[in-house]
């Protein structure tokens, strides 16, 4: 045994050596092609970075009977899985997920969710320190006893196979093996079926991304509640080419990925509920009302939303209760997980979005809390990130977009999202919202649909690259917001994030999601940022979107990996990203050029007359010693003022003075070349261009393209992009040679702050002192007593003077 | 086994999760070699500052259009950041301004050069207002650039500096 460990260790250390080392100097070669990086393409996913001639993947379709029992606040449900087996390999069991399981007290989640650990989830804690003691917050507290008095997670039974007969399961956490009465070959189906339960957790005592909220005001006797359904069914894992079953223990942050397939889904809720769902209502006519009906077939065709709950009617609603029952049913073809939400509070307003000969009902659900901001926005930014994103990938595949005001701040699920920004109630017993949750409500919105394409539709992991469906959105998002409102302050801009990208906490964007340190920067801010850039800087508008759309519409309906992205941006645009993949992605490395000096040289024409005549004029523009201008001012004069009479030659003559010796060699020099080579001597000297060296350093370590803004003395100015390339041979400096017809007087490189760089002190030559953040703020706040501090909504009611006014006032008022 | 007291806070009314970025600050500590003075900008989200003053102030506070605001949230930043150096006392820093900038608000400090070679900062902002707050604080200027990650169990952090 101990023979054989050590021979073992021995081959996984020289497994570990085999990659491309530069093993003498220091040259990084930061244009590395990504070969061991990047998975080896194969009949699955091919070089391109497309799917494979072979690429399969699985399909699950649900039959889901599902019952909301409103008061006990659970959930009971049986359902009907049929498993499509298209992988080319024979599966003995089955893995899914219970996403329910996360809230026991035993959950990994839970067991390992530390006491003011970092990166916690959940309410606030705090250890003790020195005399301080430890601290617990309320919500904490709450979390805690309602943990505590709920039994949460599943409670699963009747597992069977199609024929009844029950199958053998293990619940391993949030996970699931059903082990199948027989191997599911390739191309083979099979159906099994289960029952389950779980108590619905209450969304603001535990933090989740779903649940109740409880409103405890309404004018119903104990209230009312909004109810989101999601991670509500065991659902199944996917099986991989490049993973096989992705059955990573659901720890909270690293959200989910799942097959494709149909659903059919029935819920039984109390009467006098309104049910929004992934999918199309099936029977209409047993749950909405003839003028809910027509209201729906009106809002097809309409300027602005049509009601089909209406505010009054909601608030009629949520008064009373009822013991009656419906049963809502909706159908989704091709959709990969099925959420919902159910609740008397809501009003319904939707309206028709035309596209091409399809129309699209985008819809809002929403209780009185949402008030205007919900009825006037909601649904409009539904479709307005419909507009935008299709332009980017594809057109929206399916038939209904809804957006969902609930206790969830912003969660997506296919065609439905869930939404928080809510209006404040006043005194007067109006309802008002702030400007800044007005944008953060159009912002949420077209996030949250944004995400129906990445990953709902363009099916990527989220369980291990949240930078695959949040760095992809939010760079989208970021485009709809801008065309929704200039005035908006939307996007990151590249100089948001230059203080994460200089700090010392920054983990590469290629990290799996449960150990990514500040997600917000990591797997939102910097990947917008590196688009933006490749969009705008390095490979122009053009070849960006068709690339981009050449991504989305291969993978629309499949499952990319970052490679598939990565390969099919550069694959589809001709221009070679490893060096950006590679910096942006896979280090931690930042931006920060610096252009260290500039030189001016100029052409060395060898004709005697020219070069002698310029040396003297170089000589002659060296400062006099100041020796002269000394003695000259003490009146002194030289020996030779004293004594004009004495004379020779070399006072008509100085050291640059040409003769025939030197014209001649010039001559015989000029005859001496190659006929191409005399023309470009005389060529150059006849130009006379000026000559200059710029020299760049790279202190980031990032290679970026060089953006230079070169100013001349005649008051132009010259943008002028180099390449990252120019960097490859020697990535610490580079050096670049410029012939220009005119006079530079300075080089400012990435003039426009299009690069993330992270320190602009250098970025000018010759160097221009460059404010600090406090001192730019100090010389604004110094010129304040000017215009944007005038009062004019008063000082415009003044009165224009006229001379006769003027001798009429007395001399010394003042207005 | 050593008993500790644990304290109930009261807290404020927890904003739900979000699947989106929020609750995220950044503060810059730069010793500004031209004018020798030590400056502290820190960085805000505009709607994270706008809910941060209805739990802190009223319900009606408006931080967009109240210059007052502004300066109430300025003086609660302020009141909950320091510097103090190896002999335990605090840089003393004084108030230089408030703006808002696109969909950031902004606070600006400054002080003058630390003494001493350890400084421990502490950054308690919005970190006692809500879970997942990170404030993140580079420091420069100083040595080479050091970064503090500041969340709500762990407020301040010791540092090396030259």
């Amino acid at each position: 045994m101990r023979i054989i460990f050590v021979l073992l260790s021995v081959m996984l250390a020289s497994t570990t050596q085999a990659q491309v080392v530069q093993s003498k100097g220091d040259f990084v070669d930061k244009f590395r092609q990504l070969d061991e990086i990047l998975p080896t393409p194969n009949v699955y996913r091919n070089a391109a970075g497309e799917p494979g001639h072979a690429y399969w993947q699985q399909q699950v379709d649900y039959k889901i009977k599902a019952v909301l029992d409103e008061d006990a606040r659970r959930l009971s449900a049986s359902q009907a899985i049929t498993y499509h087996n298209n992988s080319p390999d024979t599966l003995k069991y089955l893995w899914l997920q219970l996403d329910q399981n996360i809230f026991k007290n035993d959950s990994m989640s839970e067991l390992t969710n530390t006491f003011a650990g970092i990166g916690r989830r959940g309410p606030v804690t705090q250890n003790s320190k020195g005399s301080q003691p430890a601290k617990l917050s309320f919500e904490e507290l709450r979390r805690m006893q309602f943990m505590a008095d709920h039994e949460l997670g599943y409670s699963i039974k009747n597992v069977t196979d199609a024929n009844g007969k029950p199958l053998a399961y293990t619940i391993v956490g949030t996970n699931m093996r059903i082990d199948l009465s027989r191997p599911l070959k390739p191309g083979q189906k099979t159906s099994l079926s289960m029952e389950y339960a779980y108590n619905i957790v209450e969304e603001d005592a535990v933090w989740a991304r779903s649940g109740y909220e409880h409103f405890p005001d309404d004018a119903r006797e104990g209230g009312n509640d909004i109810f989101l359904l999601a991670q509500w069914f065991p659902r199944l894992h996917a099986y991989t080419d490049y993973e096989a079953w992705t059955n990573k223990e659901f720890l909270g942050r690293g959200e989910f990925t799942l097959e494709f397939g149909n659903y059919d889904v029935s819920m039984d809720v109390p009467a006098d509920h309104v049910v929004s769902s992934t999918g199309e209502l099936q029977n209409a006519d047993q749950v909405l009302t003839s003028t809910q009906r027509k209201r729906l077939k009106e809002a097809r065709t309409a300027e602005r939303p049509v009601f089909i709950v209406t505010e009054e009617e909601a608030l009629e609603n949520e008064k009373e209760g009822t013991a009656e029952r419906k049963t809502w049913r909706f159908k989704a073809d091709n959709v990969r997980d099925f959420a919902w939400a159910s609740s008397r509070k809501f009003m319904w307003d939707a309206k028709g979005y035309q596209q091409g000969n399809d129309t699209i009902m985008a819809m809002s659900f929403y209780p009185k809390e949402g008030g205007d901001l919900w009825k006037k926005y909601s649904t409009e930014a539904v479709i307005h990130t419909m507009e935008v994103y299709s332009r980017f990938s594809f057109d929206y595949p399916y038939p209904v977009a809804q957006s969902v005001n609930g206790p969830v701040g912003g969660m997506e699920y296919p065609m439905i999202t869930f939404n928080g920004p809510r209006t404040e109630l006043q005194d007067d017993g109006s309802r008002t919202y702030t400007q800044g949750e007005k944008r953060f409500l159009i912002g949420v919105v077209i996030h949250e649909v944004g995400h129906i394409y990445f990953p709902m539709i363009v099916n990527s992991d989220e369980r291990q690259w949240t930078w695959m469906d949040e760095g992809l959105n939010s760079f989208l998002d970021a485009v709809a917001c801008r065309e929704w409102d200039e005035k908006m302050p939307w996007g990151v801009e590249p100089r948001d994030i230059t203080g994460y990208m200089k700090s010392s906490n920054q983990v590469p964007i290629m990290t799996q999601s449960d150990s990514v340190l500040n997600l917000g920067p990591n797997a939102y801010s910097k990947p917008t940022v590196a688009l933006n850039i490749l969009r705008e800087v390095v490979m122009g508008r053009e070849l960006f979107d068709f690339a981009f759309k050449e991504f989305s519409q291969r993978w629309k309906f499949k499952r990319p990996t970052p490679s598939d992205f990565f390969r099919t941006m550069e694959e589809a645009s001709g221009v070679d990203l490893d060096w950006f993949w590679r910096g942006w992605f896979y280090t931690t490395d930042h931006v920060d050029i610096s252009v260290d000096n500039v030189t001016k040289l100029r052409l060395d024409t060898l004709d005697p007359d020219i070069d002698f005549a310029r040396e003297r004029d170089i000589e002659n523009a060296k400062p006099t010693p100041m020796f002269y201008a000394n003695n000259r001012a003490e009146g002194r004069k030289t020996w030779v003022e004293n004594n004009p009479d004495v004379r020779d030659f070399y006072d008509e003559n100085d050291r640059f003075t040409v003769t025939n010796k030197e014209r001649n060699s010039y001559q015989k020099m000029l005859k001496g070349l190659k006929p191409w080579e005399r023309e470009a001597v005389t060529r150059a000297v006849k130009e006379d261009k000026n000559y200059y060296i710029f020299e760049f350093s790279n202190h980031g370590g990032l290679v970026m393209p060089i953006l230079m803004r070169l100013s001349y003395a005649d008051g132009s100015v010259e943008d002028v992009n180099i390449p990252a390339e120019v960097w490859r041979r020697s990535p610490k400096e580079v050096k670049k040679l410029w012939v220009t017809d005119k006079e530079l007087v300075s080089l400012e490189i990435d003039p426009h702050w299009e690069t993330a760089d992270v320190n602009i002190d250098n970025n000018h030559f010759p160097r221009v002192i460059q404010p600090s953040r406090i001192e730019a703020f100090k010389h604004k706040s110094s010129s304040r007593s000017t215009k944007v501090y005038r009062d004019i909504m008063q000082d415009i009611k003044t009165e224009l003077k006229t001379d006769a006014d003027e001798s009429d006032a007395p001399a010394t008022k003042e207005d | 086994m050593r008993f500790l007291l644990i304290c109930l806070v009261a807290l404020f009314t927890a904003a739900p999760l979000q699947a989106h970025q929020q609750k995220a600050a950044f503060t810059q500590v730069l010793l500004n070699e031209r004018s020798g003075l030590l400056e502290v900008s820190h960085r805000f989200l505009l709607h994270d500052a706008e809910h941060a003053v209805k739990q802190l102030f009223d319900n009606k506070a408006d931080i967009i259009a109240n210059p007052a605001t502004q300066q109430r949230f300025a003086d609660y930043v302020v009141s909950r950041f320091a510097i103090v150096d190896d002999v335990g006392e605090a840089l003393a820093m004084s108030f230089v301004g408030v703006e808002i900038d696109r969909s950031f608000i902004w606070v600006y400090q400054q002080s003058s050069p630390p003494k001493t070679q350890r400084l421990t900062i502490t950054h308690k902002a919005l970190l006692d207002l809500w879970p997942g707050q990170e404030n993140m604080v580079n420091v420069e200027g100083l040595g080479e650039l050091k970064t503090l990650f500041l969340e709500s169990h762990q407020q301040s952090a010791t540092i090396a500096v030259e």
